[in-house]
């Protein structure tokens, strides 16, 4: 369960975008692990990418089409859209990201619906 | 590719691979496109998993890599610093300084990898090379294969890319990396290793 500390700054309406996806991830992450052959990206390397989002990034929002999962009824109606790029050993790689955040009334987490890698680690050309 | 709204779901047993071994538990999975919901009450079964696979094949656990001898005296050399902390404590803690310090941001990112032009980084590839093997706790273990998949790296080659280029910090010469040691590694290093 979140820190109360934690969830406060998460009420806080001005919090930057990506901050407050880091901030709901740590304090309580549902994420839709792909199965399908490629990509499959895990909830571990969502973890460690959550870093590299660039701090100003805006999403583009729509309205969620499925109400299922375990926050599904209680998460925000609208999800968000965004890609981002890393660049790590010199190799850089796409990413995309679609998630709502939950609930509605007061965020406490969030949901990943889609983490997939568009592009495949490439050398920085020089 | 259309993304999957997940619209209907159904409870069965999921088995994911790590490590060599199976990991099974029931979860939710998407009834369209088969993604498993990884939600809090998975994590923890999945931790109980990790910790019951530690206590009983410690050598799933280990990583084996390479370290010329040069890259090792700046590993012997920094471990004097710290007394009573191992060198699998400290190559650890130098490849969690990288990916979560120094490879997020951009700047920082930048000035390591500009290093690996360097003479001092060149030094540390050539020579022979002596076989280190670490142990890392469950925890630490998937963040190296997370990274590992993420730069599409074998996590061996992984980890001798990652501590090679901030060993290179650690001895270059030059006042501005000596600095960037001190401002930017070092007071993480001190950090890790005092609570390790």
């Amino acid at each position: 369960m979140a820190s109360d500390g934690l969830l406060e700054q998460l009420a806080n309406a001005k919090l930057p975008f990506v901050r407050k996806l880091q901030l709901a991830a740590l304090a309580e992450l549902d994420y839709w692990e792909d199965r399908r052959d490629p990509p499959n990206l895990s909830i571990q390397e969502f973890r460690s990418l959550l870093n590299y989002i660039p701090a100003g990034l805006q999403p583009s929002w729509r309205e969620r089409e499925s109400s299922s999962g375990p926050h599904g009824d209680t998460g925000e109606t609208q999800v968000f859209k965004f890609e981002f790029e890393v660049s790590i050993l010199g190799r850089r790689s796409r990413y995309f990201v679609k998630g709502y955040f939950f609930d509605a009334d007061r965020c406490r987490g969030v949901t990943i619906q889609s983490f997939r890698r568009i592009s495949l680690p490439r050398l920085r050309a020089v | 590719m259309k993304h999957c709204e997940h619209p209907q779901v159904r409870t069965e047993m999921v088995k994911k691979e790590y490590f060599g071994e199976q990991f099974t538990a029931k979860g939710v999975v998407c009834a369209e496109c088969e993604a498993i919901l990884w939600d809090s009450k998975l994590q923890e079964k999945f931790n109980d998993w990790l910790i019951r696979l530690d206590a009983s094949k410690r050598d799933k656990f280990t990583i084996q890599f390479s370290l010329t001898e040069r890259a090792l005296e700046c590993l012997e050399h920094l471990a004097k610093q710290f007394p009573g902390v191992n060198d699998s404590q400290i190559l650890r803690a130098l490849a969690v300084i990288y990916f979560n310090k120094v490879a997020p941001n951009p700047e920082f990112a930048r000035r390591i990898e500009s290093i690996t032009e360097s003479d001092v980084f060149k030094s540390l590839l050539t020579g022979e090379k002596r076989r280190s093997k670490v142990h890392f706790k469950p925890s630490a273990l998937l963040d190296i294969h997370s990274w590992a998949k993420i730069v599409d790296l074998p996590p061996s080659r992984l980890l001798e890319e990652s501590i090679l280029r901030v060993f290179s910090v650690y001895i270059e010469n030059d006042p501005e990396m000596k600095e960037f040691w001190k401002a930017n590694i070092l007071p993480d290093l001190e950090l890790i290793l005092k609570a390790s």
